[in-house]
């Protein structure tokens, strides 16, 4: 017989016993105590989705992964005036460097920046920013 | 007042309407608290800490549980942490277990001599299967519910279950004289 079904037809003694003591009662006075420290705290709100959901995340940190991978395969060599051909740049060089750009790159650490701020502030403070 | 209307109302901020929610789960609250600190005022504090952290997390009960099931998951886990945190300060869980294993009447409280018992009793489990064993005997809560509450896999909460029980009657045939137990038993 299933723990759940022994439980439900009684034969468990326990059950009895739990049940006849009940709750242990917390002492009066607690809502007050409870209330005066909500007082304190900004208002419970909805949580509004969150702007870039988890799916978002996966696909900036493979595009991310595949820049920096692209990075590496650059020539470390400044005075090299071609760029050097690998299996990976091979003809993907046109939008990678533009990709690779810093700002594409500046703005994708800014993003993620400001993210893990947001989502620090919404654990510590239970402040969520305005999306 | 129905319970979705009043988590509504504090959501669109009106904070009187929370102790309303309060009323009806202290009880509950505090007797979870109670089973893993095995201390009325720690488990005060805690009961305090795990309301005030409902509220700022309100807006994430969607409700697609019950809400005493997402209520019983943050009081379950405010009172394993605060007691992990002791565990650091004062050493081992095993220790502290062992602590509460001979309890002063001061420190039960009992509405009764069964409650006394069954406390007693509850306290040779650790703080988390005294408080698994409340959640299915006193709450009713099924397998399902516990493995939500506490993050535990469904086979070891069954193991926890059968485990315990056995641990239970063992204690408490001694404790209330055998022929009393075998009463309950057969009843």
């Amino acid at each position: 017989m299933d723990l759940d079904d022994e439980r439900m037809s009684q034969k468990d003694p326990l059950i009895g016993l739990f049940q006849d003591i009940g709750r242990r009662q917390a002492p009066s006075g607690m809502e007050a105590m409870v209330m005066a420290r909500i007082e304190a705290l900004p208002s419970a709100s909805e949580s509004s989705l969150p702007l870039i959901g988890r799916v978002g995340w996966w696909m900036i940190a493979s595009l991310a992964g595949i820049l920096v991978t692209y990075a590496l395969t650059l020539p470390t060599n400044i005075l090299s005036t071609a760029p050097a051909v690998t299996w990976f740049t091979k003809g993907t060089h046109g939008l990678f460097a533009l990709l690779a750009s810093r700002w594409t790159m500046s703005i994708l650490l800014c993003t993620a920046g400001l993210s893990l701020l947001d989502n620090w502030a919404s654990a510590k403070f239970g402040m969520k920013g305005q999306h | 007042m129905d319970e979705s209307n009043t988590i509504a109302l504090i959501l669109a901020g009106d904070r009187s309407a929370f102790p309303l929610l309060m009323e009806r789960y202290v009880h509950m609250v505090h007797t979870v608290a109670y089973r893993v600190l095995r201390n009325e005022m720690d488990a005060e504090e805690v009961t305090q800490d795990v309301f005030v952290k409902a509220y700022q997390r309100l807006g994430e009960f969607k409700g697609q549980g019950k809400f005493s099931t997402w209520l019983y998951s943050i009081a379950y886990r405010t009172a394993i942490t605060s007691i992990r945190s002791r565990k650091k300060a004062t050493g081992s869980l095993d220790e502290l277990s062992a602590v509460g294993r001979e309890p002063s009447a001061a420190m039960i409280d009992p509405i009764d001599e069964r409650s006394a018992i069954l406390e007693k009793a509850l306290r040779t489990l650790t703080p988390e299967d005294a408080a698994v064993m409340t959640m299915f005997y006193l709450e009713e809560f099924s397998v399902e519910e516990i493995v939500t509450v506490t993050g535990i896999g469904a086979s070891n909460v069954k193991v926890k279950l059968h485990r315990c029980r056995k641990r239970l009657h063992e204690v408490l045939q001694q404790q209330l004289k055998g022929e009393t137990w075998t009463l309950m038993m057969s009843a």
